[in-house]
């Protein structure tokens, strides 16, 4: 069997995150400028100036610099939002299966009702009494995509807390904390880690509908904001939705990519690991 | 001592290519008392103490025009109500002009065209208002419109809910009708600017017996209006269309000429470029394309890209400073801002040349009132820079002088990129500008209700006169804090008041203009408001649609006078 | 059967409850009020007339009074009145609720039909040619955010060929009726519908395909196969009814997803659904639209995970009995983080 990690789909995923992330690193040093000013003359065509590669929007704004202070934002938005929804996902789930019991009751209930409610919906709810920043907009995103994790990890929570090693460790006196994080949670990351690059991929395309509707932080460029911004020129310069587009999806297509790498990779041990 | 418009006799060629020839119209000065500098005209619509009697051919004229045709138009955003007499957005005063008609109606030049009033008279002390009152003319539903339509809506709703109109009647006392035709107003000041609000929107008319009595702002005809416009309000299909139908009863025999209007709602603004390149509709009033479409149809042979028709509906973008700020309340901060601006290049890049630089509060388009003789602040960084110094915010170690927030009116993609624009401009001169993102909602408390801004970027309209339009945010007595569009920047200058108020009062027309004119040099100098510029808005049309800016703001014009050249 | 039933229905006035005052506080801690905005739009009001119109829609009331006065009217079943529109709640939902269940349902139903076909034909032979291009294919698709899509086919087929509508519900000038009505709303239908479904084929043609794997190695089919049935009913009459149970769940899961899909698709091509409906709302803080909403949408996402289960009960009775490991594995597959935007 070839080594899981040689797989083309993670060799292309990994290498196209690894190149948005060249991007986002080299941002500051190749256009250390706010990439929101005007450099050159608007409506200029990908290609046909050296100064602005990737042309400029209809603002007279260099495309190729939005693009790679947009990585930045959306790198940031990806990660941050991906780590407050996992962090509130692992506790509630945790602390759900392993309790149980009416607390276990109360807070899948508690889940359940986020999820009857439109998380896209309610990101914009919550962008809209906090005032779009970058901080915020990772906070509603965060706040609002953590159920599944919840769900996840109260699975495996119910599952190894009754294994044999758990209930071992409780005999000798482990306390709580201990058996959750000690003994627990470090067998139950695995679902947990293949569902970060989805959390990450969702938490992008969100910002980036948001910024497309114009809930984005209007201080930092973002792909969707330029999504945005060049659906007013849809007719004359259909390049400028194009390009900012073309970049999520590679961005999100190498997120899943790996994603499902992982999952491929990971679960065949999960399964040994519970047999 | 007669003041005869002159200019109403010449033949104009109309924008559309049409000639058009003026009314004929009969009129005897009632109060002989202008002086004879306003022989000419060009003060016409300052003149209350005249009477118009319309013997015949009604207003505006137009020749050889053909009967027929439903106007497809697009109305954007969609309103939010056609209770226009509360709210008066700017899509519900498209719509619901053509459902109901005014008092008066306004032309190009700003002056009054009788609408369902005849003629009106003032008495020599400015006290008294006389109305003759149209005969003939009939609400959609039947009903004769008489005098007591005009009480009714004179003692309720302009007191209770028109917004302009309860400022401008704010002196009026009572409304007698001595007969069905005649509504006499009685002021216990004199107003001389109620000649210049007499139209559909700053004094409506609604019928009595249909609100008399009722839960005003509930009456269930609110959003089923019953008008004596020249057409017919047939249905609203919310998110879809309104649909408006020819009113076979109105008063001027012969009109209207289309069949019908059929607002559609278009909110996205390449579908309103694609709808009228297409052809889908054949009108978009108030800048309906963004400005790349607009240079891209007007190319087309069967489109016409338009700036005319708006003098009434002169627009402007100004920079509200919180003056109560430490900082901003500082002349030579003011006065750096403005000189950082390259409002040229921002009449170019976001603007699309769709405006123009504003020299003060009153915009050009109103004529009669502007003047160009006030203090300027050009674009010079230098200058910015040094008057920043001077002012105590040398650049500190990190480059930046100090801080500021701004907030840009919500209102689209325009007024985003305008604030993107001054953001740009005042950090290049060491101002650390945040935008903050706020809907319109949060965006009202903020600035009008908490006064939690620095700068704000916004516009207004003029309207016909400076006393509906630009008085409110320069007056201190204006400042009513929670409510929109009032002095919100805190300025209070004694002399200013008393300028705005003795225009309230001067009943001598060219004495009133001359406090106008001291007013914009108050304005400009003491930069209460930062001024930047003048929309020239645009509207698109089919090349076969006649006559659609013989009016003082074609988004308010009730159509009863375009036509389609049906040929083509 | 009947009792877990009803313990659902139970559930749902809870969770109606919950999510009325959860709601409720929520949206009243949004800046500004539509009294406001009101204000705003206008251009030109008095402080009178706003005092006025706060009393008239109850604004000037403490919170507390007014989520009282919610819940009381929403005991009777009334959802409240928008100011805003000048129509009761419940009318507006009603009004817009089968333009957006047109759009998304259109979608969904090609979707799910297109996609487990996708995803049978490529379950077949894991890692073969086919599969790897439906595999990479629904990888893309599953890419792409959902507006983005919508402008680029609007750019193709709206603006350079100019072949489709590229918004609104009909040609309102045209006043089609009867059938020629209908397929105007039809020809107005398929951008929108297209958008959403490259996006939701991507994901049921993934979600088959592993499920249907699974399946395909599990005893019974090796059964059949060994007892010489052919491959078609192994396929369909066999593995079919099996694989299809996590992309019932998905259904489920997806169905309160749907509204915030469609308030990007919506907006893009201008559909007066539901999505567009709440959006404008949040803006305008049309609260009682805002809540009404919401509540349409809880009920629905209740109504439609209590569907799935019963048809999931009905097409295995695995599911009757505690989940064995085996049932639970294709479901967790489904506990993936749902699609925004």
């Amino acid at each position: 069997m070839r080594r899981w990690y040689l797989q083309p789909s993670i060799l292309v995923g990994g290498a196209t995150l690894l190149a948005v992330a060249g991007a986002a690193l080299a941002a500051g040093t190749l256009y250390p400028d706010d990439p929101l000013d005007m450099v050159g003359a608007p409506f200029t065509w990908p290609g046909t100036e050296a100064a602005t590669p990737l042309g400029t929007d209809l603002m007279g704004r260099d495309l190729l610099a939005g693009l790679m202070h947009g990585a930045r934002i959306s790198l940031l938005v990806g990660l941050s939002s991906a780590f407050v929804s996992l962090l509130i996902g692992v506790l509630v789930g945790a602390t759900a299966g392993f309790y149980g019991g009416g607390i276990d009751a109360t807070l899948t209930r508690i889940t359940e009702l986020f999820q009857t409610i439109p998380a896209f919906l309610l990101a914009i709810i919550l962008v809209a009494i906090l005032k779009p920043t970058v901080v915020t907009i990772v906070f509603a995103l965060g706040v609002t995509s953590w159920t599944s994790v919840a769900r996840l990890v109260r699975g495996e929570f119910a599952t190894l807390r009754e294994r044999d090693f758990v209930r071992a460790s409780i005999a000798l006196g482990a306390g709580d904390l201990h058996l959750i994080f000690r003994e627990i949670l470090p067998n139950a990351w695995t679902p947990v880690i293949v569902s970060t690059a989805l959390l990450m991929a969702n938490a992008i395309l969100s910002e980036a509908g948001l910024s497309f509707l114009g809930l984005g932080d209007p201080n930092v460029v973002s792909w969707g904001s330029m999504v945005g911004l060049g659906r007013d020129a849809l007719r004359t310069g259909w390049y400028m939705t194009a390009i900012p587009g073309l970049a999520i999806v590679l961005t999100i297509l190498g997120l899943n990519l790996l994603s499902d790498a992982l999952h491929g990779a990971l679960n065949p041990r999960l399964r040994r690991s519970r047999s | 001592m007669t003041c005869r418009h002159s200019d109403h006799g010449e033949n104009r060629a109309g924008t559309d290519g049409v000639i058009e020839r003026a009314p004929v119209v009969d009129r005897r000065e009632l109060f002989g008392l202008g002086g004879a500098l306003l022989a000419g005209g060009a003060l016409g619509s300052l003149f209350p103490r005249e009477a118009h009697a319309l013997t015949e051919a009604p207003v505006p004229a137009v020749e050889n025009a053909r009967a027929g045709g439903t106007l497809d138009a697009v109305v954007h955003p969609e309103p939010p109500t056609l209770a226009f007499f509360m709210n008066t957005a700017t899509p519900t005063r498209a719509v619901v002009s053509k459902i109901f008609d005014g008092l008066v109606d306004y032309g190009p030049d700003l002056k009054p065209r009788p609408q369902l009033a005849e003629s009106w008279e003032t008495s020599a002390d400015g006290l008294t208002w006389t109305l003759k009152l149209r005969k003939g003319a009939f609400w959609h539903d039947g009903t004769p419109f008489t005098s007591a339509d005009v009480q009714f809506s004179a003692e309720v709703v302009w007191r209770r809910y028109a917004p302009t109109a309860k400022r401008i009647f704010q002196y009026l006392t009572k409304v007698e009708v001595p007969d069905a035709h005649t509504a006499v107003l009685t002021l216990s000041k004199p107003t001389p600017v109620i000649i210049n609000a007499l139209d559909v929107v700053a004094a409506p008319v609604l019928p009595r017996h249909l609100y008399e009595g009722t839960d005003i702002p509930n009456n269930p005809y609110n959003n089923k209006p019953v008008g004596t416009g020249p057409f017919v309000f047939k249905e609203w299909a919310r998110g879809s269309h309104i649909r408006l139908e020819r009113f076979d009863r109105y008063w001027q025999s012969g009109r209207p000429f289309l069949d019908g209007i059929l607002w559609k709602i278009i909110p996205d603004v390449s579908g309103r470029a694609n709808a009228l390149e297409t052809g889908l509709v054949q009108y978009g009033e108030r800048n309906p394309v963004t400005f790349a479409d607009a240079d891209r149809l007007a190319k087309s042979d069967k489109l016409v890209v338009n700036k005319d028709g708006y003098n009434g509906f002169a627009g402007w973008l100004w920079l509200i400073p919180n003056l109560r700020h430490p900082i901003l309340g500082q002349l030579k901060v003011r006065q750096a801002i403005l000189h950082a601006i390259n409002r040229d290049l921002l009449v170019k890049t976001v603007w699309g040349g769709y405006a123009t630089p504003a020299t003060g509060p009153v915009s050009s388009l109103l004529k009669t009132f502007y003047t160009p003789d006030t203090p300027q602040y050009p674009y010079d960084r230098k200058k910015a820079e040094a008057l920043l110094d001077e002012a105590g915010f040398p650049k500190q170690a990190d480059g930046w002088r100090f801080k500021l927030n701004h907030d840009f009116i919500p209102f689209g993609d325009d007024y985003r990129r305008t604030g993107e624009f001054v953001r740009q401009a005042l950090r290049a001169v060491g101002i650390d500008v945040t935008l903050r993102g706020l809907d319109l909602a949060a965006w009202t408390k903020n600035v009008f209700a908490e006064y939690n801004f620095d700068l704000v970027s916004s516009w207004g309209i003029n309207w016909q006169d400076p006393q509906i339009g630009v008085e409110q945010h320069y007056w201190s007595k204006a400042e009513a804090k929670g409510t929109p569009w009032f002095n919100a920047s805190g300025y209070a200058r004694p002399e200013a008041d008393k300028l705005l108020e003795a225009a309230q009062t001067e009943t001598d027309p060219a004495r009133r203009v001359a406090i106008y004119h001291d007013f914009q040099k108050l304005a400009q100098a003491d930069l209460g408001l930062l001024n930047i510029l003048e929309f020239r808005w645009f509207g698109v049309w089919d090349a076969r649609l006649r006559n659609v800016t013989n009016t003082f703001n074609h988004s308010q014009s009730n159509f009863a006078h375009v036509w389609f050249e049906q040929s083509a | 059967m009947l009792l877990p039933l009803l313990r659902r229905l139970l559930q749902l006035v809870g969770i109606v409850l919950a999510i009325a005052v959860l709601d409720f506080i929520l949206l009243k801690s949004l800046p500004g009020d539509l009294v406001d905005v009101i204000a705003s739009e206008s251009g030109s009001v008095t402080p009178e007339y706003l005092a006025e119109l706060r009393r008239l829609y109850g604004l000037d009331r403490h919170y507390l009074e007014q989520l009282v006065a919610y819940i009381g009217r929403l005991a009777q079943g009334d959802l409240g009145f928008s100011f805003r529109y000048g129509e009761p709640v419940f009318g507006l939902v009603l009004d817009r609720l089968p333009t957006t269940l047109a759009l998304v349902g259109a979608a969904l139903t090609l979707s799910v039909a297109v996609g487990l076909l996708l995803g049978i034909a490529a379950a077949r032979r894991p890692h073969g040619v086919t599969d790897t291009l439906i595999s990479g294919l629904s990888t893309l698709g599953y890419s792409a955010p959902l507006f983005w899509i919508a402008l680029m086919l609007i750019v193709l087929f709206g603006v350079k060929l100019g072949w489709l509508p590229i918004g609104g519900i009909r040609d309102v000038s045209a006043r089609h009726s009867g059938w020629r009505g209908s397929l105007d709303v039809v020809h107005h239908l398929i951008l929108p519908v297209a958008t959403l479904s490259i996006y939701y084929v991507a994901v049921y043609a993934r979600l088959s395909r592993a499920s249907m794997i699974d399946v395909l190695t599990e005893d019974y089919i090796r059964t059949a196969r060994a007892k010489g049935a052919r491959e078609g009913r192994v396929i369909f009459g066999h593995a079919l009814p099996n694989a299809v149970l996590p992309v019932l769940t998905m259904l489920g899961v997806q169905s309160s997803a749907l509204l915030g899909g469609s308030i990007v698709v919506e907006t893009v091509f201008a559909w007066p659904g539901l999505g567009q409906l709440s959006f404008e709302a949040i803006k305008s803080r049309d609260i009682p639209v805002l809540l009404g909403v919401l509540l349409f949408s809880a009920v629905l996402v209740v109504l439609s995970n209590l569907l799935v289960d019963l048809v999931q009960m009905w097409l295995d009775p695995r599911v009757r009995r505690p989940r064995t490991a085996s049932a639970a594995e294709p479901r967790a597959r489904t506990e993936q983080p749902g699609r925004l935007a």
